[in-house]
């Protein structure tokens, strides 16, 4: 490459610029940069080659030509050009303004050579004079009004320190930036304008006192941004630079506020324009209101601050301000998530400004301001007006600024004339001229919750203000004001008012009562507000109110009371003893004379448990009842006291979680003592209960404890437990509970000889149902956790037997080994459904495909989800991992025997209905999740399940999968509508039987029922089934069965709103 | 005692009425469904459907009645006269349907002879030969003069009208008279069944009794029934070929919300004897009617009585109400008894209507109309 | 409606209101579910209901409406016990009924109450007639809604209730000035059937009733 290629350069340059392939362009362009840059080619050269192009009289060839030259001054480092060549092209090119098709390609060059390194300082003048007085904005297109821009923005960005320091140029800038920004309206030289605009008012400083120009500066400036607000921009479809209506609004915002001397304009503007009715509108100018205060100087705003004011007390005083809630912890809720659109944003943003106005403020304005919003507020407050909401509002939120003005406030409103003459009688008596006061102002009873509302407000500030000053660092601080301030000062009488509040006031006022709560309760919060004593007084008010509560009917409901479990639940943290002393102690106390009154005893055993929300607590309650543990206890309380501990330990633990080793020394014993020596005889259900309980606290018992724990069991060390391996004992179930709760990791010593005598206690229970089924879960649990050894000879053994007993030994194997998963489960599994589909003997088939129950059903002791399914399984404190059990274990099998029994359903003969009904138990205990996507596929059987007559269980399953495949998938159900509708219809309320059974149980009636709501509420289109269905669905509303009746009033309800 | 005939499931809704034809085994029903159903009333062929009336009416059809033949339901053999009939809606208008002239393919004598069989066969086309409005609301029963020129009915707007028509074209129907005598909401018009002379009972608890003045044709209330304490239902007059008829004594009975049947009579002295033209007709029906209750009839009612029949045959009284109850008294001696309780004849279903009917083969019937949308045929 | 009859009723918590309470037997029923449940996994008593192949057998098919039916009834009464229809069965079918005029329900303003509902049933449910009868208490004196709160019960009732019922509405003794002109209206069939046949009544009705549930 060489100087003689230059003309070819350029012509090719030319030839191909503006054309599709921007790189042969640009590839030209850098080979001439590279050229000048070595300095094988001079500028002058280069100028002389262009030459002819330059001054062609083809507007395009001369237009490309300067396009050239920038093009190739873009690609050259800004460092080469001496400052000769740049004064010429700078002369050059100013010459050239006239030239209108070129003039994009003139600023383009110039802006280019404003960032070279050897651009003097005088061409900035030079510049800019020429482009303020023959460049006219309004006579070119955008793109070259973008480029105009670019000029100052780059002369701007190279030479900022010449401009600060040189008046007159930057007095030049100025004046040119106004020049150009003048009646802009592309969005994207608005966004450069506006930049501009910022970067003016944040490095220039101005005078318009002592200077007209900067007076004039100040007015054009804020005219040539204020003019768009509020702005508001739709971009267009193919927008290539992406402009948001964001990015135009923050900028114009940003630009207004950037500048504290455009106050005595922005501010009025801004409030005018609040009056719209837009709330969007409003909002914004709320938003840039806000910002504004933010950024102006304190000076501006202790000048402006009264307006400002004026504005929006309006704003707040005549709004609807019910969004703001006493019970809350916040003045106002974050507002960032709402959106623009909602009116309530505006009166959360007002209090912001109010609150950020008064921060900015210095103490002498301060005071000023405080003492005028007292003034002006006070009217609204001394008699209950319907406006002292709003001003508390107000008050609150700049009380909750600092220490100074919260007791200013605070003493402001507990004064006589306003608060103190309800709160205190002292303060009453002196006065008559108060007397006459007070006797007017009776309070009713909205009164009295509006007065109740506006002290929450202050409690509120209070707790905002002591989170502000903590974060504040300085703590000595916090000591000193919570030590002593002026709410603290009424504290006595504000507690005897809102006691009387509670404990005098009707007790149909449950609103008032419970907003007393609410703000009692909120005291107790407040860091070192109350002291014991003063909780315990509040606490005591409680205990009466409960004792009260709960001699009325339906109390569990009542809403006073539910206030006070929340409160309690919230304090419980901070006050946990006093809770325990007080309200506890006095809940046993009723506990104790409700012995008698079953239902009362389990609505207080609710009622603690919902207080409970602890370990801490948890565990005391665990002492203070286990006294109530003894065989003597009725079996009723004994079984409600084990399900409130069961749902407690649950509750707390998914929260966050303990160990609960402590609890087997003293907690455990006392149980399994309580349930061996029970006078009356336990049923299994207690028993069961019992087992879920210890079961449940040894998985929260540290994994290393686990081996000992079994052990203890085993050997019968615990709680006077009988061995269930030598005899049948109906404890075995809770055995079970203890093997499968237990870390899978313990060693079971010989349980091989368990699993022997097990067994031979399963054949000896042939006639004991439940017993039998209790040690085959036992087998079972043993052979999937502890028994490693491999079971294919065993289920070889009991797959030859014919007997009953044997296959169901078998079943409950093959059940322990699927569940891991194990081989050779699988492939006795596989032999099972081989017999299913292919037997002959139909006795056979009916007992594998009622077995098949038995491998997916889900046990407890194969299964965690009823106590800790929220916590993470390999998350738990214990490190416990009790379970043998593979997660998709289900699925897997699912997906291995479904294609067959779906394959043999089709086939015609060899009792296809058998299959059919397989399915269906394995379907009962199938999640949907792993259903779901094997709808289409088991629709059709469903279909046929409908069409079958005489099988509940075919049928019941059928529906049940039905509904499942209505919920998931429409599209799937759609076709079939027309055939469903009547069937379910059929169902639902005729009396289908075959003999003397009914076929359609109840169950099913609700579940055909469910299944039609279900239709007749998502799809659309079935105003034709309307008239038929309500007539068939008379039957259903003499049903026997009080649900079924239910569900037909409600399906008919949907029907007539078709 | 009663026995079910048959039970025909007519309507999907409330079956309110029936009525059958004087002459032809006819009966057509009007239900909440917005349809009519005409049955041939003939036990040998089962009751067949011969024709459903529908896409008429825009709301429920309260009431229907047959037009009786000219010159009578006693008129001569030989008399030919087509089927038609009226029926009332909460529409608040009246429809009224009738069958073509059949096809030529018999000649007069034929048709005369065989009126019977031709004008209940199945192949007649029930046609609509008018609608009448004029009622401001629903109207709840319609009933037509003994010789069919003259149509009336009431409705929940307090009024009567009385329409005139042309009896064998029946193209024109004028309102001759608008009676607005009642305090409220009219439930039922019947007339007599032999003179011009009409009934109407209403939710003010009275029933009213209207003739046309004879010097200036006017009709006027000639007396008002008081007594019942509650809604009166319905309301049938004596035939005076009924076998306990007197003469010169007319008699009604009357059903009511208060769960009793009452009757009612007025005899008239021999200068009122409307079939005597011995004196100057110029007095005559400017002074009242004089009616007193006869009897209240042994109460066999435990809910309100909604429809009463007599029948022109034996003279027995058939009722029936919300309780399912089909009653049969009969009289004798002036003394009326219970002949027949028959309980739950609807199921569990309330009964609004009751008629005396005769089949083909001129046995008399009950027949009842009820909530579960079912026409029953009953044997007396 | 621009201003409310009653511009502030008082007000029933729902809370407060009766609800059916769970029997105490419910501990002996866990414990039969448990067994139930457990046994129900043996396979020694194969006690479930073989099914034969849909094609074989026919099934009888009775219509509970049926009239004539009462033998089959007879065979039911083994297979299922009854929950007979009981005052609070009403209540919650009415209770729950939306006020015309203001946001609450009927419980909720205390229009009707369980203690003012009586179910007198019939002995045979396929011939007998049964009857409520419920009073019901209009938030004022001159309620000129108390016809419509009346009509919305007896619609919701007719809706909800098998045919054998007979549906009584009052007002309760001295709680209306007009008491006999309403409660006639009320309880007139052919009077409610002809409201019912109102569109504009009728969308006025269905909207107190969407909030049933």
């Amino acid at each position: 490459m060489s100087i003689h290629d230059v003309p070819t350069l350029i012509n090719q340059f030319i030839a191909s610029v503006g054309t599709a392939d921007l790189e042969t362009s640009q590839a030209h362009a850098l080979q001439l940069s590279l050229l000048l840059a070595s300095g094988e080619l001079s500028l002058l050269q280069f100028i002389q080659n262009l030459g002819p192009s330059l001054t062609s009289d083809n507007d395009i060839i001369r237009s490309k030509s300067l396009n050239c030259l920038s093009a190739t001054l873009e690609q050259l480092q800004k460092s080469k050009l001496s400052k000769q060549d740049i004064n010429v092209l700078v002369d050059f090119l100013l010459n050239k303004f006239d030239d209108k098709i070129c003039l994009q390609y003139v600023l383009i060059t110039i802006s280019l050579l404003v960032q070279f390194s050897n651009f003097l300082h005088e061409n900035i003048d030079k510049v800019l004079l020429k482009v303020l007085q023959e460049y006219d904005p309004k006579k070119n297109l955008a793109k070259v009004r973008h480029e105009a821009f670019q000029i100052l923005q780059q002369i701007y960005d190279h030479h900022n320190e010449y401009l600060v320091k040189s008046h007159n140029s930057s007095d030049l800038f100025v004046k040119t930036f106004i020049h150009l920004a003048t009646g802009e309206k592309d969005p994207r030289n608005l966004l450069t304008s506006f930049g501009l605009n910022i970067t003016i008012n944040s490095t220039f400083t101005f005078d318009p006192e002592g200077n007209d120009l900067h007076n004039s500066f100040m007015n054009d400036l804020f005219d040539v941004c204020f003019c768009y607000f509020p702005i508001s921009f739709t971009p267009p479809a193919n927008d290539p630079y992406k402009i948001t209506a964001d990015d135009l609004k923050l900028k114009l915002r940003a630009c207004i506020a950037s500048q504290t001397l455009f106050a005595k304009d922005s501010f009025s503007s801004l409030i005018e324009k609040l009056t719209s009715t837009n709330p969007t509108i409003r909002n914004d100018v709320l938003k840039t209101l806000l910002q504004c205060v933010e950024n102006y100087s304190t000076e501006t705003l202790e000048e402006y601050w009264l307006t400002i004011w004026n504005a929006l007390k309006f704003e707040i005083l005549h709004n609807d301000v019910s969004m703001f809630k006493s019970d809350s912890d916040l003045l106002y809720p974050a507002y960032d998530s709402i959106d623009d659109t909602d009116d309530t944003k505006c009166l959360i943003l007002t209090l912001v400004i109010v609150q950020k106005l008064a921060q900015r403020l210095g103490d002498v304005q301060m005071d000023n301001f405080l003492q005028t919003i007292k003034g002006e507020l006070k009217e609204n407050l001394v008699k209950a007006k319907d406006k002292s909401k709003q001003s508390v509002l107000l008050l609150s939120s700049v009380a909750s600024l600092s220490i100074h003005s919260f007791n200013l406030i605070v003493s402001f409103l507990f004064s006589i004339e306003i608060w103190g003459k309800y709160i205190s009688n002292e303060y009453r008596a002196p006065n008559p001229a108060t007397e006459l006061d007070v006797s007017d102002e009776t309070l009713n009873v909205s009164m009295q919750r509006d007065l109740v509302d506006n002290f929450g407000f202050v409690f509120t500030a209070y707790l905002e203000l002591i989170a502000r000053i903590s974060t504040s660092s300085n703590t000595q601080y916090l000591e000193h004001f919570t030590m002593g301030n002026e709410l603290s000062h009424c504290k006595d009488h504000l507690l005897i008012f809102l006691g009387q509040l509670l404990m005098t006031s009707s007790n149909l006022e449950k609103t008032l009562k419970s907003k007393t709560i609410q703000q009692l309760v909120k005291l107790i919060k407040i860091h070192q507000f109350l002291n014991d004593n003063e909780v315990n007084l509040i606490f005591g008010y409680f205990g009466d109110i409960i004792d009260s509560i709960i001699k009325t009917p339906f109390w569990e409901k009542d809403l006073v009371l539910g206030e006070i479990v929340t409160g309690l639940t919230q304090v419980m943290d901070t006050h946990e003893q006093l809770v325990i002393d007080n309200i506890l102690a006095n809940l046993l106390i009723h506990l104790e004379s409700a012995q008698g009154d079953f239902d009362q005893f389990e609505r207080l055993l609710n009622l603690i448990g919902k207080i409970c929300v602890n370990h801490q607590f948890l565990e005391i309650l665990s002492i203070r009842l286990s006294n109530k543990l003894n065989p003597g206890i009725e079996t009723k309380l004994f079984q409600s006291i084990v399900e409130l501990f069961i749902d407690l330990i649950v509750k707390i633990q998914a929260t966050n979680q303990f160990l609960m080793n402590s609890w087997y020394k003293s907690f455990v014993p006392r149980i399994l003592t309580t349930l061996t020596k029970l006078e009356v005889n336990p049923d299994e259900y207690l028993i069961d209960r019992c087992g879920d309980l210890v079961g449940l606290i040894i998985r929260f018992i540290e994994k290393s404890k686990h081996q000992a724990i079994l052990d203890d069991f085993l050997q019968c060390k615990i709680g006077g437990l009988p061995n269930v391996f030598e005899q049948p004992h109906q404890l075995v179930s809770l055995i079970n509970k203890i093997l499968a709760n237990v870390d899978k990791s313990v060693k079971f010593e010989q349980v091989e000889q368990a699993e022997e005598s097990v067994t031979k206690l399963i054949y000896s229970l042939q006639s004991d149902e439940f017993l039998r089924i209790q040690y085959l879960q036992t087998l079972s649990i043993l052979v999937n956790k502890f028994d490693t050894s491999d079971q294919s000879s065993k289920l070889e053994k009991y797959y030859g037997k014919k007997d009953f007993v044997s296959f169901e030994i078998l079943i409950w194997l093959i059940k322990a080994l699927i569940l891991r998963t194990d081989r050779v489960g699988i492939e006795y599994l596989g032999k099972l459904i081989d017999d299913l589909t292919t037997s002959q003997d139909i006795e056979v088939k009916h007992v594998i495909s009622k077995s098949l129950t038995i491998l997916f059903i889900d046990l407890k002791i194969f299964d965690n989800t009823k106590t800790t399914s929220s916590i993470n399984a390999k998350k738990l404190i214990s490190k416990v991992t009790n379970l043998n059990v593979k997660l998709l274990y289900k699925q897997q099998v699912f997906e291995l025997i479904l294609p067959r029994l779906i394959e043999n359903c089709e086939s015609s003969e060899n009792h296809p209905e058998i299959s059919l009904n397989a399915l269906s138990l394995i379907i009962e205990n199938i999640s949907t999740k792993i259903l779901s996507s094997h709808l289409k596929e088991i629709l059709p059987l469903v279909l046929r399940g409908l069409a079958v007559k005489d099988s509940t269980t075919i049928i019941k399953s059928s529906l049940s999968t039905l509904k499942i495949t209505i919920e998931e998938s429409q599209s799937i159900i759609q076709p079939h509508l027309s055939t469903l509708i009547p069937s379910l219809l059929n169902w639902a309320t005729k009396v289908i039987r075959t003999g003397n059974v009914r076929i359609n149980s109840e169950e099913i009636r609700i579940l055909s029922l469910r299944c039609l709501i279900l239709i007749f509420t998502k799809f659309n289109g079935l105003e034709r089934y309307k008239a038929s269905a309500l007539n068939e669905l008379k039957g259903g509303l003499d049903d026997k069965k009080r649900a079924v009746r239910k569900l037909c009033c409600d399906l008919r309800q949907v029907l007539y709103e078709l | 005692m009663v026995k079910l005939v048959k039970s025909i499931k007519a309507h999907q809704d409330k079956a309110w009425s029936v009525s059958s034809h004087p002459t032809l085994p006819l009966l057509v029903s009007a239900s909440t469904d917005k349809t009519s159903k005409i049955y041939k009333l003939s036990s040998k062929q089962n009751f067949p459907l011969l024709a459903d009336l529908e896409d008429t009416h825009k709301r429920s059809i309260r009431s229907v009645a047959f037009k009786p033949p000219l010159g009578g339901d006693d008129a001569p053999d030989g008399f030919l006269d087509l089927p038609a009939l009226a029926a009332g809606s909460f529409d608040s208008t009246i429809s009224i349907w009738g069958i073509d002239e059949p096809s030529n393919e018999y000649d007069d004598e034929e048709l005369v002879a065989n009126q019977q069989e031709i004008f209940t066969s199945p192949s007649n086309e029930w046609n609509l030969m008018a609608i009448i409005e004029g009622h401001e609301n629903e109207i709840k029963s319609v009933e037509w003069n003994h010789t069919g020129n003259l149509l009336a009915s009431c409705s929940r707007d307090k009024t009567v009208w009385i329409w005139e028509t042309d009896p064998e074209t029946l193209e024109e129907f004028e309102c001759i008279s608008v009676l607005n005598d009642h305090q409220h909401d009219i439930k039922n018009v019947t007339w007599h069944p032999n003179q011009n002379l009409l009934a109407s009972s209403s939710y003010d608890d009275t029933i009213r009794l209207y003739k046309q003045d004879q010097h200036d044709d006017d009709w006027t209330c000639v007396g008002i029934l008081n007594g019942h304490e509650g809604s009166v239902w319905c309301s049938k007059f004596e035939d005076w070929a009924s076998p306990l008829a007197v003469k010169n004594r007319t008699r009604l009975v009357s059903a009511s919300d208060d769960l009793t049947v009452r009757i009612w009579s007025c005899v008239e002295g021999e200068q009122d004897d409307v079939s005597s033209t011995a004196l100057p007709t110029s007095i005559k029906h400017d002074s009242e009617m004089v009616w007193e209750l006869e009897t209240i009839l042994p109460s066999a009612h435990k809910y309100p009585v909604y429809s009463v029949s007599w029948s022109k045959k034996t003279g027995k009284i058939a009722s029936v109400g919300s309780d399912g109850r089909l009653v049969v008294y009969k009289e004798d001696e002036g003394k009326w008894s219970i002949e027949s309780v028959t309980e739950s004849s609807h199921g569990v279903f309330e009964i609004n209507c009751v008629i005396w009917a005769s089949l083909d083969d001129k046995t008399e019937v009950l027949v009842t109309a009820g909530d579960d949308g079912y026409i029953n045929v009953w044997e007396v | 409606m621009s201003d409310p009859i009653n511009a502030n009723p008082t007000i029933i918590d729902v809370s407060n209101l009766p609800t059916r309470i769970g029997q105490d037997t419910k501990a002996t029923n866990r414990n039969a579910e448990l067994v139930e449940r457990i046994t129900s996994l043996s396979l020694l008593t194969p006690k479930v209901h073989h099914p034969s192949s849909p094609a074989t057998t026919v099934p009888d098919l009775v219509s509970d409406v049926d009239m004539d039916s009462t033998e089959d009834e007879l065979v039911d009464e083994d297979d299922e016990d009854e929950d007979a229809i009981d005052a609070q069965e009403i209540f919650d079918l009415i209770s729950t009924i939306s006020d015309p005029e203001h946001p609450l329900t009927l419980a909720q303003l205390a229009v009707v109450n369980l203690s003012d509902i009586t179910v007198t049933l019939g002995q045979n449910k396929n011939t007998d007639i049964s009857e409520v009868l419920i009073k019901i208490t209009p938030t004022i004196t001159h309620c000129s809604l108390a016809t419509l709160i009346g009509l919305g019960i007896r619609v919701r009732l007719e809706r909800c209730l098998p045919a054998r019922f007979r549906i009584r509405i009052l007002i309760k003794e001295g709680t209306h000035q007009s008491e006999n002109q309403v409660n006639k209206q009320l309880n007139d069939k052919e009077r409610v059937a002809a409201a019912c046949e109102n569109d504009q009544l009728l969308s006025v009705i269905l909207q107190m009733l969407s909030t049933c549930k």
